[in-house]
């Protein structure tokens, strides 16, 4: 149905989309895979013909649909195509809905001709949405992440297109919400027939959903193959190497543990107040963290698992004593908390050079310098990175940089909150490694946020799972994975995509 | 709803009496009655006597804070030149007149210069914007914004006075200046109003550009797109939609002031509005007058806010009371 | 030497802006975005030419004493013009005064008799642009001969302005010596002579206001985005009820009692130029009071971004304080805002400075300022045939400075604002 044949993208004269040719057939759910930067996202886009107004298409570049050159339709006809033949679904669902038109209204947009409300909710009833009636005088910022997602796959559907282009469509969801997105579009092509080309960088989700896999990687295709050929044989090095990297691949060794306890929390409690009414006076609470209890020993990993809002970030906060709000008892004694966060981005202030940014931690020492090279190397980094700005070294170095900043202050137990979720999978990989190495050899203690359990099976001793703000369910990794007790854990347990299975 | 402008309004008092106080201290604190009145009286040859009356006719002769001899607040300078403000006793001028009465007179032909400049002006502004942030990146554009930025080079008193000088010496389409009340009006107003728009032109349709550009890299214009909307569809239903937010809540804010006219347009135009009123009060050094004007701007400018946010919550869903 | 206060504040600003020049050059990247956004003919141009204004400014900040007259140095290069007045209004290029006067020739025969102009030497215009056009060539390639050791890509733009503003200053100049140019004003005084010494009235108010508006907006805006809790609310109090009285108005009050205030200790100063110096100066204070609340505002909504950042939290998890989590990590996060605010104003001061003086707030009236002449001017405007040359004078090299300091600002903006999306296409 699709063609793609010799596909060039060049913006301001950078090739970032090399030579790639593919053809996706009609009823195929179609994988392209690859890390950030790869040139997917270019690719989803080019075949809408929605690139940035300075990117050009390479000259022998063609993308036929159904028997038509998309490249050789003037801007008009094009839009044609867009509104009858083709549909997509984008990565953020919080912004790709206008904030101040009604649901209904935009729907009624992707329609052709003017639908009647009937037709508009039976739309919303393809994609599962509950009260759909309601629904169509609602403004996005009423609607939850996954439901403005199930919005925008409506649209897209509206026109019945023959192929339809999902970028990363659920990236920006939680696990449980994403394996029930994904599992509404596979239903939908597979009943009404249709292509989907679905870009991702998760090899896992790839794995799980897709007929047909190709791997991206700086512009080219490197290999393409049926899913389950490609899962059993992977040729070219760079998939291998991403195979390598998933979580379920990987091995950790992990540090012992002592019998020291070093850490504990009884009835932890973060209320943050509502305030109303003339007066600001405090009408109730927002109970972020409800009644948390833990212990933490010497060497021990507690991964602190949970979907957002339920409480794990201000948790974490809360232990390392940054909100006032906090109430019961944390005895942490002469112990020093450190943290690394998420977004290696926001975690380095941007004016300021590396070793600026180790030196801040190190005050009492004589040979500072020295002090900050050993750090370098420790976390593998080449010494005359501490003259770098924030902005000159890639993601993966930014979070070792953030690592070696923790440990400039000697600290006994680092916070990780989601130290890896804004990582490739082969650079997580690395990550993940270095931080079980430093665990070893200084003797650290984890607290270890993230929202993806498959990392849990790979390096944590210890698992709290939380769910609006309690704990639903605690214990040793092994009891909690194997035999879960809560509804909510075997929920997360189940959406978790996996490539074994 | 009534409980959100309630509360407002609440919160609007201590600013006000913030006002009360700066104002009163420019005022009564840096410059001694006795100083006022040998501004006011002018030639350094003035005797006691007559500074004693001037004072005492004017109601400068009380003392500030405190008034020992009879033992009130309310027979003292800042209880009958600033408190009275609150319930919008103005009071006299320095030159004699009642304020409140001029005020009342003269809003309207103020009103009959701004709110015709505003409404002509944001209509051009917006219009050239969008034709702009259309053909972004090609040739109009390209050129349009280097006007934009030369039109705002130009002072103001410039579009003013070439625009009396060609329009109404050389062309004599319109009368220089002047004013009468009803239909007539129109030919004073005509040029006043032309000449606010073309000095607002620049900065109003660069700004405006901007904004819709901003709005046109947002993702939910590409979900547009994808469903097949042509361009104008895109910029009608959506950009300009969302683009109308800041637009409108900008101008809500200065719908109240437009009462207080423009100052330079109506002292080059002779238009006895309160902008003129303004301009002369200040010009012959009537403190009086000039702390009334100070006091009414600010009371019009805190509705004007107090406007904004309720216009918020109606153009844009996001927004609730609260 | 006199030193006038505006002039230690002056030359103060001169300083700070070198350093921060320096500061932007010393960092790649910084340096290449400038370049880049530099790079284009007509920023080029402009760079140049409000340069061209800053050198003519600063000459004209050099003051001293002469037999109990402050001059500048500027005084000194427009010689003799800067000392010489004709008796009223003369047209450009004139050689007689505007006006006619009468004169009796007899108890019943009155004639209208036109007087020379004392200062006019007509020697042919044509010759005298020749003259200009060669001297100033050879200034220009001087000129560029000392900028190629110093800067390696001087482009065709960059050179082609350094002729042009060479040789239209040097020509102005050989004219001035022969004729006036744009003739004379009410009360006799060159009036490209007045428009120059204007230069420096426009610099001074569109710097030394900043200069005023900046410790306030970064304390209080930093502050209170930090601190949040009562500090945040005083600090907005303050910053709402300042910027609700509306803004001419508060600086007309202000100036009305602080003239007064000046006017009762007149002994004070020594100087007629101090005196109106000081004038200028409380002005700017009053534009700088009234206007910082813009800034403090937007520092403050910066500040609120800024501190839920993650490397503020760390910093913070380190054990620093306030104050050094402020001057670390917050204002150098927040430079760029305030360049490209300080760039922006600029152009708005001067344009301001216009209107105050109309409304009668200005500068002292016996400052050279653009905003003076346009005032006297207009008075002439109902005249016929209609005196323009005053106002041409003010009105171009207002609009030359503003467009420059405009585009300039665009330069800035789109090399510091790390969103900019290029609003501008010139």
């Amino acid at each position: 149905m699709l063609q793609i044949k010799d596909l060039s993208i060049y913006i301001k004269g950078q090739l970032l989309v090399d030579n790639i040719s593919f053809s996706i057939k009609q009823g195929e759910m179609f994988a392209l895979l690859g890390e950030s930067g790869s040139g997917k996202s270019l690719t989803a886009l080019s075949i809408m013909r929605l690139l940035p107004a300075n990117a050009l298409y390479g000259n022998k570049s063609s993308i036929c649909l159904q028997e038509k050159e998309l490249l050789d339709l003037t801007n008009r006809q094009m839009r044609t195509v867009r509104r009858q033949r083709l549909g997509m679904i984008f990565q953020d669902p919080m912004t790709s809905l206008n904030p101040v038109m009604t649901i209904g209204k935009q729907l009624s947009e992707a329609v052709q001709g003017t639908p009647d409300k009937e037709e508009l909710i039976s739309l919303l009833e393809k994609v599962k949405i509950s009260q759909p009636a309601e629904r169509l005088n609602n403004y996005p910022h009423e609607l939850s992440g996954g439901m403005k997602q199930r919005v925008i796959i409506a649209m897209a559907l509206a026109s019945k297109p023959s192929l339809l282009i999902a970028d990363e469509p659920t990236t920006a969801l939680d696990v449980t919400t994403q394996a029930e997105i994904l599992k509404l579009l596979r239903d939908i092509i597979y009943a009404e027939n249709m292509a989907l080309l679905f870009i991702t960088h998760d090899l896992a989700l790839a794995a799980q959903n897709a007929d047909q896999i190709a791997v991206m990687q700086k512009g080219c295709i490197v290999e393409q193959a049926a899913s389950k050929q490609f899962f059993k044989s992977a040729k070219d090095p760079c998939s291998k190497k991403l195979l390598q990297s998933l979580p379920d691949n990987l091995h950790l060794d992990l540090a012992n543990p002592s019998n020291e306890q070093i850490l504990s929390a009884q009835s932890l409690r973060v209320y943050f107040p509502i305030r109303s009414g003339i007066f600001k006076r405090t009408v109730g609470y927002v109970k972020a963290v409800d009644e948390v209890d833990f212990t933490l020993n010497k060497r021990e990993t507690l991964a602190v698992v949970g979907e957002s809002g339920s409480g794990k970030t201000t948790l974490g906060k809360a232990i390392l004593g940054l909100l006032p709000e906090a109430r019961g008892n944390i005895s942490r004694g002469n112990d020093r908390l450190q943290v690394i966060f998420q977004d290696p981005f926001s975690a380095l202030d941007p004016k300021l050079r590396i070793y600026d940014s180790l030196v801040e931690g190190i005050r009492h020492e004589n040979d500072k310098d020295k002090t900050i090279d050993k750090l370098l190397a420790a976390v593998g980094l080449p010494e005359e990175y501490k003259w770098r700005f924030a902005h000159e070294i890639s993601g993966g170095e930014r979070q070792r940089v953030c690592i070696a900043r923790a440990l400039t202050v000697k600290p006994d137990i680092i916070i990780c909150d989601e130290p890896t979720s804004s990582l490739d999978v082969s650079v997580q990989a690395q990550v993940l490694e270095l931080l079980t190495k430093l665990q070893r050899e200084y003797g650290l203690t984890y607290i270890f946020i993230t929202h993806d359990i498959s990392l849990v099976r790979l390096l944590a001793h210890k698992v709290i799972v939380m769910y609006k703000g309690k704990i639903v369910e605690a214990g040793d990794k092994e009891q909690v994975l194997n035999s879960p007790q809560h509804d909510y854990t075997k929920r997360l347990l189940d959406s978790v995509p996996s490539v074994v299975a | 709803m009534w409980q959100y402008i309630f509360r407002r309004v609440l919160y609007a008092i201590p600013v006000l009496i913030g006002v009360n106080i700066i104002t009163f201290a420019l005022f009564f604190m840096l410059n001694s009655p006795d100083n006022i009145a040998h501004m006011q009286l002018g030639s350094k040859h003035v005797t006691k006597a007559e500074i004693d009356n001037w004072k005492k006719t004017h109601g400068y002769d009380l003392p500030l804070f405190f008034n020992s001899e009879q033992h009130s607040f309310t027979q003292t300078i800042f209880w009958q030149k600033s408190i009275r403000l609150f319930v919008f006793d103005f009071g006299v001028s320095d030159g004699g007149r009642d304020i409140g009465e001029a005020i009342s007179d003269r809003y309207l032909p103020s009103l009959s210069i701004a709110v015709p400049a505003l409404i002509v002006g944001l209509f051009v502004n917006i219009v050239t914007a969008m034709v702009m942030a259309f053909f972004r990146g090609g040739y109009i554009d390209h050129w349009g914004v280097i006007l934009c930025v030369i039109s705002m080079s130009i002072s103001t008193l410039f579009y003013i006075i070439a625009g009396q000088y060609f329009v109404a010496r050389v062309l004599k389409w319109v009368p220089v200046s002047g004013y009468v009340d009803g239909f007539y009006s129109l030919k004073f107003i005509a040029l006043p109003v032309l000449v606010s728009v073309v000095a607002g032109i620049g900065a109003g349709t660069r700004w405006y550009r901007a904004l819709f550009l901003e709005e046109i890299s947002k993702d939910y214009v590409r979900t547009a797109r994808s469903k097949g909307l042509s361009e104008p569809q895109v910029l009608f239903g959506h950009v300009l939609p969302n683009a109308l937010v800041p637009i409108l809540t900008g101008v809500v804010v200065i719908i109240p002031l437009l009462f207080m006219g423009s100052l330079l347009l109506e002292s080059f135009f002779a238009i006895p509005g309160l902008g003129s009123f303004t301009i002369d009060a200040i010009q012959n050094q009537d403190f009086s007058i000039v702390r009334a004007m100070v006091f009414l701007g600010t009371i019009l400018y805190i509705v004007g806010l107090i406007l904004t946010d309720i216009s918020y919550v109606i153009v844009d869903p996001r927004v609730r009371f609260n | 030497m006199v030193l006038l206060w505006t002039d230690v504040l002056l030359f103060l600003l001169l300083v700070l802006l070198a350093i921060a020049i320096y500061g932007i050059l010393k960092k790649p990247y910084l340096r290449e975005r400038l370049q880049d956004s530099c790079s284009s003919p007509i920023r080029v141009a402009s760079v140049l030419v409000l340069t061209t204004f800053v050198v003519i400014g600063v000459l004209d900040s050099i003051h001293f004493r002469q037999d109990n007259k402050v001059l500048s140095v500027l005084d000194l290069v427009l010689l003799p013009t800067s000392a010489q007045m004709e008796s009223t209004y003369s047209a450009p290029f004139a050689t007689e005064l505007f006006v006619e006067h009468m004169e009796k020739v007899d108890a019943e025969n009155i004639v209208w008799v036109t007087e020379k102009l004392i200062h006019v030497d007509p020697l042919p215009v044509l010759y005298l642009i020749g003259l200009g056009l060669i001297v100033g060539s050879i200034l220009g390639f001087l000129l560029l001969l000392i900028a190629k050791r110093y800067f390696h890509n001087i482009n065709t733009a960059a050179t082609v302005s350094t002729y042009t503003i060479a040789i239209t200053l040097v020509t102005l100049k050989i004219l001035m010596l022969h004729y006036h140019v744009l003739g004379t004003d009410k009360v006799g005084v060159d009036v490209l002579y007045a428009s120059f010494k204007s230069i420096r009235t426009g610099l001074v108010i569109g710097t030394v206001t900043t200069l005023v508006t900046l410790p306030f907006a970064i304390l209080f805006g930093t502050l209170a985005g930090y601190m949040r809790g009562w500090v945040d609310d005083v600090i907005q109090y303050v910053y709402t009820t300042l910027s609700s009285i509306p803004g001419v108005l508060l600086i007309a009050a202000a100036v009305l009692t602080l003239d007064a205030v000046i006017s009762r200790h007149d002994n004070f100063f020594s100087l007629m130029a101090q005196r109106s110096d000081m004038r200028t100066l409380i002005l700017c204070v009053i534009l700088g009071l009234t206007s910082w609340t813009v800034l403090c505002r937007i520092l403050r909504a910066e500040t609120l971004k800024l501190r839920e950042q993650d490397f503020v939290l760390v910093s913070k998890i380190m054990g620093a304080n306030t104050l050094q989590i402020i001057w670390r990590h917050i204002i150098p996060n927040l430079a760029h805002i305030i360049i490209i605010t300080i760039a922006l104003d600029f152009s708005a001061l001067v344009l301001a400075e216009a209107v105050l003086s109309y409304v009668g707030v200005g500068v002292d009236p016996s400052t050279y300022s653009w905003g003076n002449m346009i005032n006297s001017a207009r008075m002439e405007l109902g005249r016929e045939p209609v005196i323009w040359w005053s106002l041409v004078g003010a009105f171009s090299l207002m609009f030359m400075m503003v467009l420059s300091a405009n585009i300039f600002a665009d330069a800035v903006r789109d090399a510091l604002d790390p969103r900019a999306v290029s609003h501008v296409a010139n």
